[in-house]
């Protein structure tokens, strides 16, 4: 009986995330009739970065990307520095951690529905999974700072190099809606467009295939919302009274061991974990403060 | 270091970095920082579609 209730709290659980997911990609796209007629919304809203993965220059995008935005103010010429973005980041990864990526992220969302096509997944190891974590790091470190900073032109001014030559959210959610609605664009199309359309099938065909694989191993915001994981507002703990069955970490289709490493960089904060513990020794809040491990 | 001691050095952490993070926002927004997010965000980003 009781297994009957976790399972059934769990696929509540799981359909409560994506009726919020969908919601999230609505709203932060909510400019639907741009997709009609091919350009971006450029109201007063795009001041302001939202919290998740999403192009700016998606036809509905209501909102700025913040590793967009982030690029944008470190290489313009006036500035070096982005303390406004890194602040609205540090802001939302302080506060919620990696909920966003798991609650809110369009581009997560869509990975989480083609992993839903009924083909043969691949389990990744976890020495394997553990070293290709850490790529995504590299890709932060390296195309959304260091490529940018020294391909900087005499005015101080460089492309954004995540967007330019890796980010298949840009590619999907902007480059293909665009280039099918508006004709002049369609005439500029070129070589990078080829290389990106192709890193957007690998993302495609590996998502099918791995849970969320664009978000374990190439995420630059994810990278850094992981980091805050460990010190959020919102969080989790596991308390004493954990039997250590493993059922979490059986259920985690991040590969994470809640009950060893609660607060892993690598959890997207979904809440299954917390829906099958049988003794209730997960907990993700605000304030919990009965517990063992951090 | 207790448990106890952790949890409190832990939440002292995360208000010190609040505090900084707002100074940051505010900081960048006094310069001039959110003109720049505004008018990349704006135009279409070719770089981002894959022409630029």
């Amino acid at each position: 009986m009781k297994t009957n209730n976790r399972t059934g709290n769990l696929s509540k659980q799981r359909k409560k995330r994506m009726l919020i997911q969908a919601m999230g990609a609505l709203i932060f796209n909510g400019n639907w009739k741009n997709f009609i007629n091919g350009n971006i919304y450029k109201g007063n809203l795009k001041n302001v970065c939202v919290p998740v993965l999403n192009c700016y220059s998606c036809p509905g995008a209501i909102g700025a990307c913040p590793i967009g935005s982030l690029q944008a103010v470190n290489n313009s010429h006036q500035f070096n520095f982005a303390f406004y973005v890194i602040g609205l980041i540090a802001l939302f990864g302080i506060t919620m951690g990696r909920w966003f990526c798991g609650w809110l992220c369009p581009f997560g969302w869509i990975q989480e529905l083609l992993h839903k096509i009924p083909l043969k997944k691949i389990k990744v190891k976890p020495t394997v999974h553990k070293k290709a974590t850490r790529l995504k790091y590299v890709l932060l470190i390296l195309f959304v700072f260091v490529i940018p900073f020294f391909t900087q032109d005499p005015y101080g001014m460089s492309s954004p190099a995540f967007c330019k030559w890796i980010c298949p959210a840009g590619t999907l959610e902007a480059g293909y809606p665009l280039l099918l609605t508006n004709p002049v664009l369609r005439q500029a199309v070129g070589y990078i467009f080829g290389w990106k359309s192709f890193l957007l099938i690998i993302t495609i065909f590996f998502s099918i295939k791995i849970f969320r694989f664009f978000c374990k191993y190439a995420c630059p915001l994810g990278a850094i919302y992981g980091m805050f994981n460990k010190i959020s507002f919102y969080h989790m703990e596991c308390s004493s009274d954990c039997i250590k069955c493993g059922r979490c970490s059986g259920v985690c289709k991040m590969q994470v061991e809640p009950y060893k490493t609660p607060n892993s960089a690598e959890c997207i904060r979904c809440g299954e974990c917390v829906e099958v513990c049988p003794v209730k020794a997960l907990k993700l809040g605000f304030g919990n403060e009965k517990s063992n491990n951090q | 270091m207790n448990l106890k001691s952790n949890k409190l050095y832990l939440r002292i952490i995360r208000y010190v970095l609040l505090i900084l993070i707002v100074i940051s926002i505010v900081y960048g927004i006094l310069r001039g920082e959110v003109q720049i997010v505004l008018r990349n965000a704006v135009n279409i980003c070719l770089d981002c579609i894959g022409i630029g």
